[in-house]
């Protein structure tokens, strides 16, 4: 007798606490739902009837993957499969179905309660509508490709304009190409940094320091397309503050190699080595092959005085040349966070 | 080698001094079209050689499928040029190549005349560095 009485108040305990559980899942802004440990749907709340607007019971057991769009049932089915399989949560986003026929991206989540014995008891899952979020995601990403196009357009008039106005004046041809082609070196390490979506992302591959700079060195490279200008050491990822004269200093160098230097002689060669250590990011540009140097130039051009100006300004290092009989050797010596600076700062912790 | 050429490109700026880029070769250049129904009615109406396709015109991102249909169906040898060559990544039939602009005349002048050569079934040992082939 003692034994029935406290049964049934175990069993009216229970029943108060799935329904205290269900008003609390009702109140919910998301859908919720919970599942046998072998999948079998048996509990949505009731937001989850007001979206898809399905008469209750009726999605119960596996009917549940009707809902979706159908590019999306199989990839759902089979990570739900996974889940129930691995014990591992389940992520997955999809489009669901309203109840105006329209199809709305959702997150879609579920975690096991495990019993004393780490069985699986039960699944509980929920849908968020994510459906406005994505859209924003997209809006954004439009409008920044379509800033970064118009970057990259007023690049190409502005070397238009440059080439247009200097045609007619004969005396300012050189004068016009050699600006010309700092601007084309500036718009190729834009397109190496700016935001990139899955189409824009650059043909190269990487977005690294020496995917740019091989890019950047191509027009010198040797008829057959071999490079003239060699790579070697540590890699690194650039942003758009050290872009500009990253960009500089290596085109003043090439250009000035190719009508002076290694460059400018057929089977001339530069080895261009980065080195990364704790403390600094050290490139070291070394020409051979070329004419025989003589000591230092009497005079440094502006193209120079652009190279240390990239280097000793901009980037916080330290810019050594030295003229060797065998050929030039230049070394920009940076603080290691030089090419990275916002990201570098944001690593930082306060300070108190 | 003269050939006749088209520039489709929406900057007038970059089109114009393409032209006296193209001009100054000794080509010969047809017209400028800024968006993909001129480019088309120009090639019906003159012999066209070679077009230059920027890809983005002023009918929108138009000159891909442009570029596709001058190279496949009217017989024009097809060069894209445009500041945004991941959006032919992927390479597009029956057309050469993409040049990333901005670029320099000697850029111009050695993708055209590559461009040319492979036209007229002329040998040609090595593609210039700064273009960027399909296929």
């Amino acid at each position: 007798m003692q034994h029935t009485d406290r049964s049934t108040l175990s069993e009216e305990r229970a029943r108060d606490r799935y329904e205290a559980l269900a008003a609390i899942a009702d109140a919910m802004p998301q859908m919720v739902w919970s599942t046998r440990p072998d999948g079998f749907h048996d509990y949505y709340n009731a937001r989850w009837y007001e979206f898809t607007g399905v008469p209750e019971g009726s999605t119960d057991g596996e009917a549940w993957n009707g809902m979706f769009h159908p590019d999306d049932q199989e990839r759902a089915r089979a990570r739900w499969a996974h889940s129930l399989e691995t014990g591992e949560p389940y992520e997955i986003e999809y489009r669901l179905r309203r109840h105006d026929g329209i199809y709305r991206w959702t997150l879609g989540r579920a975690m096991p309660l495990r019993g004393p014995d780490g069985r699986i008891v039960r699944w509980y899952g929920t849908c968020t509508d994510i459906d406005d979020l994505k859209r924003m995601e997209q809006a954004k990403e439009l409008l920044s490709q379509e800033l970064s196009h118009r970057i990259k357009n007023i690049f190409a008039v502005v070397s238009a304009l440059i080439a247009l106005s200097a045609r007619r004046f004969p005396e300012a041809k050189e004068f016009a190409a050699a600006v010309r082609t700092r601007i084309n070196a500036l718009a190729r390490a834009h397109e190496f940094v700016r935001p990139h979506t899955e189409a824009s992302r650059p043909t190269v591959g990487t977005r690294t320091l020496h995917a740019f700079l091989s890019d950047l060195f191509k027009p010198y490279a040797a008829p057959d397309g071999e490079a003239r200008v060699r790579l070697s050491g540590d890699d690194a990822s650039f942003d758009d503050q050290a872009a500009t004269s990253v960009a500089l200093l290596f085109h003043e160098l090439a250009t000035n190699a190719a009508k002076y230097g290694a460059l400018s002689v057929e089977g001339g060669r530069v080895v261009l080595e980065t080195r990364r250590t704790p403390e600094r990011f050290v490139l070291t540009w070394t020409e051979r092959g070329g004419p025989g140097l003589e000591g230092e130039p009497r005079r440094a051009g502006f193209g120079s005085s652009l190279a240390t100006l990239s280097v000793e300004g901009q980037l916080g290092g330290r810019l050594t040349r030295r003229w060797e009989p065998s050929g030039l050797t230049v070394v920009a010596d940076l603080p290691a966070t030089a090419l990275s600076r916002r990201r570098a700062a944001q690593n930082v912790a306060p300070t108190t | 080698m003269t050939a006749r050429i088209l520039i489709v490109e929406d900057e007038a700026l970059v089109a114009m001094e393409l032209q006296f880029v193209l001009e100054d070769l000794g080509h010969d250049v047809v017209g400028t079209a800024a968006d993909a129904r001129t480019a088309r009615n120009l090639v019906r109406e003159n012999d066209v050689d070679l077009a230059l396709v920027d890809i983005h015109l002023s009918d929108g991102p138009t000159g891909v499928e442009l570029g596709r249909e001058l190279g496949q169906e009217m017989g024009v040898t097809v060069l894209f040029m445009t500041a945004n060559p991941g959006m032919v990544r992927q390479g597009v039939a029956g057309t050469i190549g993409v040049l990333s602009k901005p670029t320099d005349e000697r850029a111009v002048q050695t993708a055209v005349d590559y461009a040319l050569r492979r036209r007229t079934g002329e040998p040609v040992q090595y593609a210039p560095p700064q273009l960027q082939l399909f296929g």
